[in-house]
Formats: structure tokens, C-alpha cells, sequence
């Protein structure tokens, strides 16, 4: 299955081996919920396209089911995953696979990368406004295990003080093709029903529904969203990678996947516009935690019946030990203390069982949310060295167009519909890049949305955590000086975090050079009054360059061997986002410090 | 090959197409004759031994890379020189490319002053070379037509005998010396003792002691 390994065996270095040994087999387990020969047929497009793209491998489609899945992933049978955001999610968890690029839905929808779930009944049912009206009537859904087919529905109406399972008069799945559900809601088989959304739509155009037939419960307003939609949005499906698919592999096949054109024939082929960056899939998280289904299942559910499992044998004794004091309460006085003494001890432990559990979740999902971070900044770098690297093209080719056009016009040979065409694969190029560039905004951008009240002291020690092992391996002594209020910022937490990250990664890696006692790192927050708090990150390193420090903000600009230059470029931007400012406060041959700031909430 | 020279030409191998079309322009402002390829493969099917020029390749391609490329050119005894490019500042690749054979290693973008400078070190390379090759296949075919006689005197000459001594030695005639000594220049088309030397010299070099 993996042969991979063949490029070791040939002794070539990571550049060399793909080309020089035959094609590499690179197998891509895809989710097939509708049997595997449709998945073949939507799929092996993709595969083809990845093939034909990526010089050395040979990539094919493996169906898999839901159970068969689990095992690929945790066995590494297969090279990447196709598979529902759901279930993504589930494996992203247990097995640490990430995302390379996230799909989009054909035609030209501006979110295409996102989906929700409507909730509608039959337009005539004045006695359903509500979803809270929905209880005791009768719901159709499509599978139990359906993420837009069910699940996202589940938790809107969760939050509605509806369990599907206990409220409804009858729960009722309708499976695949999940047009059933709006005949059996149009039909009167049932009183309301959800599936994705866009399907309405879609049944409309394929002359099958009446729009005007149905109205939507719960209707939600997002930007840009064209649907009628009950519930929140939630990425679409993500192409990921397995904990050990090689980097190399990895980035070449999230280029390829992010350059295919919208109307590609692999593109066509699967119903789908493309793929994009990858977006946050910790909605999700949410939603299954909100649910404790998935990956969440098992965590603090302790109910009456695990403790009477649990404390069974204990519960028995008591009892007993009950009937017998009331028998003969004198007379076995001492028994019952005893026995008293070891119900307290089981009440104890139960206790103390319970906190661990706690304990256990909390972790759980502490890690759940350094793991997202983690792969986020992942994706981040491979994203960035990538499309660096596509840049030069567009870029190569415009400098040779104008230095060409230089040269006749110098030579006095200039054509006039030559250096025309030349200019017009000028501009095009540019255009090129540009669009490379908008992308790597869009990533830097996609969370706006999810912007919370935090505590900026709290996410600076939250960075210190994250860059404690760099800072350990490369002796550098971390200080945080931070301002006696606390304060708060509208902000998204992990962007801001990256920010910082970014900075304080280029303060270590400027101290490289420094003897190992020198190496210090400062970050302090300064409050005076203004309506801001100024962030500052300094290092002891040997200060910026004169020739760069005119244009360092610019992204590319880098003074570290390998080094992209995207780092300050994308801290800029996203304090920029957040209505700060970010800006070299002082560098000098004793170190630099960087500053931004956040405006404080009012 | 035929006996006309091919003109020099620069082969630029790259699989952006944009891109391809952009040095061609930047190589036909100064005169270049230019031969586009999508990729390795196609190129191999047009070049021949013989040609003169050089290529100007990009080192990750789908199919067959430009490092690879570089190894079926001299399994096929193509001798261009070889400019290769990359969109990577990738070192290893360059010290790999170098070590390769390649004549020089380009980063995108480039400068083009110092590409159409390389290129043109390359052409003019391998036209020299290519003349070299084809001076040294005429000078061994003319030695070739000696007589076993006639190279042996030739042998005894380059070794710096008189005729005299070479008359001795062979247990011949001062005279027939004479007459094999000026069918050997006649042949070898060689005016002078010292241009004879050279054409000796200039195929011992390469080739080994006739």
C-alpha cells in the first residue's frame, strides 16, 4: 500500500527521489456513503488530476466506510483522507490527521466553503413558528450519523430545549437520496424535517419541489451565505493528511489541490468548485462536545446508571445494612458504624472518581484546542513556503516580459503589437499573483467572525506555554513583564496568538548568535490611559539590519537563511484586523523591540 | 549529423507555459535562435548529437526533472551545456545540479543581464567544443588513411628522430624516409614539422597514444 519508502530505498535526497524512481502509488481513502462505485466514479477525477499534477506519484482513490476509515487512519494504510467534516473531526482527534484544503460547492457562491443544515415544515403549518413548537410533533432527518443530515440540526434544537430523542412524537431517518425528506414534509408523512442546506434549492431546480411549498424554522442570517439556513455555518469537507505522510508530499498535493480551476474535469466530476484554504474546523469541535457525540462521546457522562454499575455492590450493602439497624438497631450498633465508615469511603471514591473524570475532559480539551492551534500554524507554514514558491513563477515571468521590452525600446526595435502583447502577459502575471497573494490574506482573515472578549494577559501566557520547548532548545530565558490591570480585547485568540507567536519566534531565532547567557526574550503589555495596551516583544539579538528595516513589514522580506519573510507581514495584518498598529519601536546593536497595539474594550 | 553545422540554439525546457514564452522573449531581443519545451520528453525527441546551443531547464518539472534530464543527456551523448533554474533557492539542488555537470544554476526571478550573459558563455561553449570535436573526428580520419609504414615513421618523427636516425632504425633508405615523411604531411594535411606535432598532440590528448 505505502510505497513511499521505495524513495528511501533509492539513497535519493527528498528533491531527487520522486523523480528518479518510477511512479510513487499514494492511496486517498475517500469516505464512500453512497457505495463505493459512486465514489470511484466522483473521485478518481481528483485522483488523476493529483497524478497528472504531481510529477512521480500515482494517486488512487480508496472507498471506505465510516468503520473502515477509522482503521485506515489508525494504521496508516492510506496517504490522505476524503471524508466528511464530521468524521474529520472524529480522526483528527483519535489519530492527529490534518487538514490540507477545504472544498468548495460549484457555481459561483461567494461561501462556498461552508454549509449549514435547513430546518423547514410545510409553509401551511401556522401551528410551526417555532423550533420550539416542534415538540411532540414528528421530525424526519436524514441518517443518525448525517453531520449536515442531522447532527447540526440536533444542536440548534438542543439549544431550543428540544432532545430529538425524548420531545419528538417520532424521530424518523429517511437515508440517501435525502430528497425523501422534503416529499415526506410536503406529503404531511411528517410535521417538519433538515437536511443541508442548498438541497431545497436544488430539488427546485430538478423540478422535483415548489420552494413556496416550505418555509424555514429558525431562519439565520450569515454575510454572503446564499442559502436559507436554520443553524450555523461549518466548513465543508477537508482533504487531509495523515500524522506521517511525508511534508514534501503533503504541500505538493495542498498547491495542486489549491490551484485546480473551479471548472477542472476532476472538479466536475465531483460536484464540487475547487478546493480552498483550510478553515477552522473548531465549530465542529463544539458542536460534538455541545453534543458529546464523537470524539466527545465518552467524556463526564456519568450517569445514575454508571455509578450504579460502578457503586452497585455498595448501594446493596447499604441497603441492607439499613434493614438491619432498623431490626436490630442496639444490638448491632457497632455494625452499622463499620459499615457507615465504608459507605463513606465509597462516597469518597466516588468523588474523588468524579473529579478525575473532570480532570480528564478538561485535559482533553485543552489539547483538543493546542492540537488545532498546532495544526493551524502547520498548515500555515506549508500554505506560506508553497505559495512562495508559486510566486516566483508569475514573478519570473513579468521580469523577463519588461526587461525584454526594456531592451528594444533601448535598441530602438520595439514593436508596437509586440511590446503590446508583451505588456498584456505583464499584466496578466501580476494578476497572478496577485491572486496567490489574496489567498494567503483570505487564510490570514477566515476567522474574523469569531471574535471574543479575552484577556490579553491570559493569551500572552498561552504563547509562553506554546513556545516553551523553542525556548528551552535554544537556551533562551523568557520574561514576561506584564501590566498590573488585566486587560481585555475583542479579539480572535488565535490570531492574536499567532501575532505574537510570530514575533517572539523571529526574537529567538535573532539571538541564534548570542552566547547562551545573553539570549533573553521580553514580552510586556504597558497600559497608559489612552484606550489601548501596547504590546512589546524584545530580544536581545543584534538588531535589524539598516537594509531591511525600511521595508521588513513587506511579506517575502526576510533576513534568515530559508526564512519566508511572512511572519511580521502576517502579524501586521492580523493587529491591523484587530484595529492596532504594529511598528518597530527601537533596534540597536543590544536587541529590537517590537510593539503592537490592541484597543482595550470599553 | 550532417556535415552543416545546426545553428547554435537555446532550448528553454520549463512546464509554465507564461513563463517559457517570457524568455523567449528576453533570448530573442538579443538575437538568440530559441526552442520552446513543455517538458523533458519533448525535447529528447528533437535533440541530436551534434547540436550546438544550450539548455535552459527548470528543475522540477512533472515527468522527467531537469536533474534527471541532465543524466539522459549524457546517456545519449548530448553535450550542452546546462543552465539549470529553480523557483527554490534550494542549495542542495544546486550543489546537486553542479555536480551533475550543470554550467550554472539559476534562481527565479533572475537577473537578465546575467542570464543572457550565461546563456551566451554556454552557446559560445559549445560551439567550441562542438568545433573541437568535429577538428579531432577529421584530424583521426586523415591519420587513419596512414599506411602501418607511414605511422611508423610518423611515431619516430613526433619522438624527435632525424631522418636519418628513422632510417637507421627501420633499416631503410634515407630516401624512402624522405617519401613517407611528405605522404604522412601530404595526408595529415599538416605545412610544418610543428603543425604536425599539434594534430599528433591535440588527438593523443583525448584519445590515447595512437
Amino acid at each position: 500500500m505505502r510505497v513511499l519508502v521505495l524513495c528511501v530505498l533509492f539513497g535519493l535526497g527528498p528533491f531527487a527521489g520522486p523523480a528518479w524512481s518510477s511512479e510513487l502509488s499514494v492511496a486517498i481513502g475517500v469516505l464512500a456513503y453512497r457505495g463505493g462505485e459512486n465514489c470511484l466514479k466522483r473521485w478518481s477525477p481528483t485522483a488523476r488530476y493529483l497524478s497528472e499534477t504531481i510529477a512521480g506519484y500515482t494517486f488512487r482513490i480508496l472507498p471506505l466506510t465510516l468503520e473502515e476509515m477509522s482503521i485506515a487512519a489508525e494504521r496508516g494504510d492510506v496517504d490522505f483522507i476524503l471524508t466528511n467534516t464530521g468524521n474529520y473531526v472524529a480522526l483528527e482527534a483519535r489519530f492527529g490527521i490534518s487538514r490540507l484544503a477545504t472544498l468548495r460547492a460549484p457555481g459561483e457562491v461567494a461561501a462556498g466553503n461552508v454549509f449549514g443544515a435547513v430546518i423547514f415544515t410545510r409553509a401551511d403549518r401556522r401551528d410551526i413558528q417555532t423550533l420550539a413548537d416542534l415538540k411532540g410533533k414528528r421530525f424526519m432527518a436524514v441518517t443518525p450519523r448525517g453531520f449536515g443530515g442531522f447532527q447540526m440540526a440536533w444542536r440548534e434544537l438542543k439549544d431550543h430545549g428540544i432532545d430529538p430523542f425524548e420531545d419528538f412524537a417520532e424521530l424518523r431517518f429517511s437515508g440517501f437520496p435525502q430528497e425523501r425528506v422534503a416529499f415526506a414534509v410536503r406529503d404531511g408523512a411528517v410535521d417538519a424535517g433538515t437536511f443541508r442546506t442548498g438541497s431545497l434549492r436544488s430539488l427546485e431546480a430538478e423540478g422535483k419541489i415548489g420552494l413556496a411549498d416550505f418555509r424555514v424554522l429558525n431562519p439565520q442570517h450569515h454575510p454572503g451565505f446564499p442559502f436559507q439556513v436554520s443553524t450555523r455555518l461549518y466548513p465543508e469537507w477537508p482533504f487531509s493528511r495523515l500524522h506521517n505522510t511525508p511534508h514534501d508530499l503533503a504541500q505538493k498535493v495542498a498547491i495542486a489541490l489549491l490551484s485546480m480551476p473551479a471548472d477542472s474535469p476532476a472538479a466536475q466530476a465531483g460536484f464540487y468548485g475547487g478546493w480552498t484554504v483550510p478553515l477552522d474546523y473548531q465549530p465542529v469541535h463544539e458542536l460534538f462536545r455541545e453534543l458529546r457525540i464523537g470524539p466527545y462521546e465518552d467524556l463526564g457522562k456519568i450517569t445514575v446508571a454508571d455509578v450504579f454499575k460502578n457503586y452497585g455492590p455498595w448501594m446493596i450493602v447499604a441497603a441492607v445494612v439499613l434493614a438491619l439497624t432498623a431490626s436490630w438497631a442496639a444490638w448491632i450498633e457497632f455494625l452499622v458504624a463499620r459499615r457507615t465508615r465504608e459507605l463513606s469511603l465509597a462516597n469518597r471514591e466516588l468523588e474523588r472518581q468524579v473529579a478525575v473524570r473532570r480532570r480528564v475532559e478538561e485535559v482533553a480539551r485543552q489539547r483538543q484546542a493546542e492540537l488545532a492551534h498546532a495544526a493551524r500554524l502547520n498548515t500555515m507554514g506549508e500554505m506560506a513556503s508553497g505559495l512562495a514558491h508559486e510566486l516566483n513563477h508569475p514573478l519570473a515571468t513579468i521580469t523577463n516580459y519588461a526587461r525584454g521590452c526594456i531592451r528594444r525600446l533601448r535598441a530602438g526595435e520595439a514593436d508596437t503589437t509586440e511590446m503590446l502583447e508583451a505588456l498584456e502577459n505583464v499584466s496578466g502575471q501580476a494578476e497572478r499573483a496577485a491572486e496567490l497573494i489574496r489567498s494567503i490574506r483570505d487564510f490570514v482573515r477566515k476567522a474574523d467572525r469569531r471574535r471574543q472578549s479575552a484577556d490579553l494577559h491570559e493569551i500572552i501566557r498561552e504563547v509562553a506555554g506554546l513556545l516553551d520547548l523553542e525556548v528551552q532548545s535554544s537556551g533562551v530565558h523568557v520574561a514576561l513583564d506584564l501590566a498590573e490591570s488585566a486587560p481585555r480585547v475583542t479579539a480572535d485568540v488565535i490570531q492574536v496568538e499567532q501575532a505574537i507567536v510570530n514575533l517572539a519566534r523571529n526574537a529567538i531565532e535573532a539571538m541564534n548568535d548570542r552566547p547562551s547567557g545573553q539570549r533573553k526574550l521580553t514580552i510586556a503589555t504597558i497600559v497608559n490611559g489612552s484606550g489601548s495596551v501596547e504590546v512589546s516583544v524584545r530580544d536581545t539579538g543584534p538588531g535589524v539590519p539598516e537594509g531591511i528595516l525600511g521595508n521588513m513589514f513587506n511579506p517575502f522580506v526576510s533576513t534568515k537563511p530559508g526564512g519566508l519573510g511572512l511572519g511580521l507581514s502576517i502579524s501586521r495584518s492580523i493587529v491591523e484586523d484587530h484595529g492596532g498598529r504594529l511598528w518597530v519601536s527601537s533596534s540597536n546593536a543590544s536587541g529590537s523591540d517590537i510593539r503592537f497595539t490592541l484597543p482595550i474594550e470599553s | 549529423m550532417g556535415n552543416i553545422d545546426p545553428e547554435p540554439t537555446v532550448f528553454v525546457v520549463d512546464d509554465d507555459e507564461s513563463f517559457r514564452r517570457s524568455v523567449h522573449w528576453l533570448l530573442a531581443s538579443v538575437n538568440l535562435k530559441v526552442a520552446l519545451f513543455a517538458s523533458a520528453q519533448d525535447f529528447l525527441r528533437v535533440i541530436r548529437p551534434g547540436q550546438t546551443g544550450c539548455l535552459v531547464t527548470d528543475v522540477r518539472m512533472p515527468g522527467v526533472s531537469g536533474l534527471e534530464l541532465q543524466q539522459m543527456m549524457v546517456e545519449r551523448d548530448i553535450h550542452l551545456p546546462v543552465i539549470i533554474m529553480t523557483a527554490h533557492g534550494d542549495v542542495d539542488m544546486a550543489v546537486r545540479a553542479m555536480k551533475d555537470g550543470a554550467m550554472d544554476f539559476l534562481q527565479k526571478p533572475f537577473n537578465d543581464q546575467v542570464f543572457l550573459d550565461l546563456v551566451q558563455k554556454a552557446v559560445d561553449e559549445s560551439v567550441r567544443t562542438e568545433r573541437q570535436r568535429r577538428r579531432q573526428i577529421e584530424l583521426r580520419r586523415r591519420l587513419d588513411q596512414l599506411t602501418p609504414r607511414e605511422r611508423q615513421v610518423l611515431d619516430l618523427i613526433v619522438d624527435g628522430h632525424t631522418n636519418r636516425a628513422i632510417a637507421e632504425l627501420l633499416t631503410i633508405s634515407d630516401k624512402t624516409v624522405e617519401a613517407h615523411r611528405a605522404r604522412v604531411m601530404d595526408k595529415t594535411g599538416a605545412k610544418s614539422l610543428a603543425e604536425l606535432m599539434k594534430i599528433v598532440m591535440a588527438l593523443d590528448l583525448h584519445q590515447g597514444k595512437p
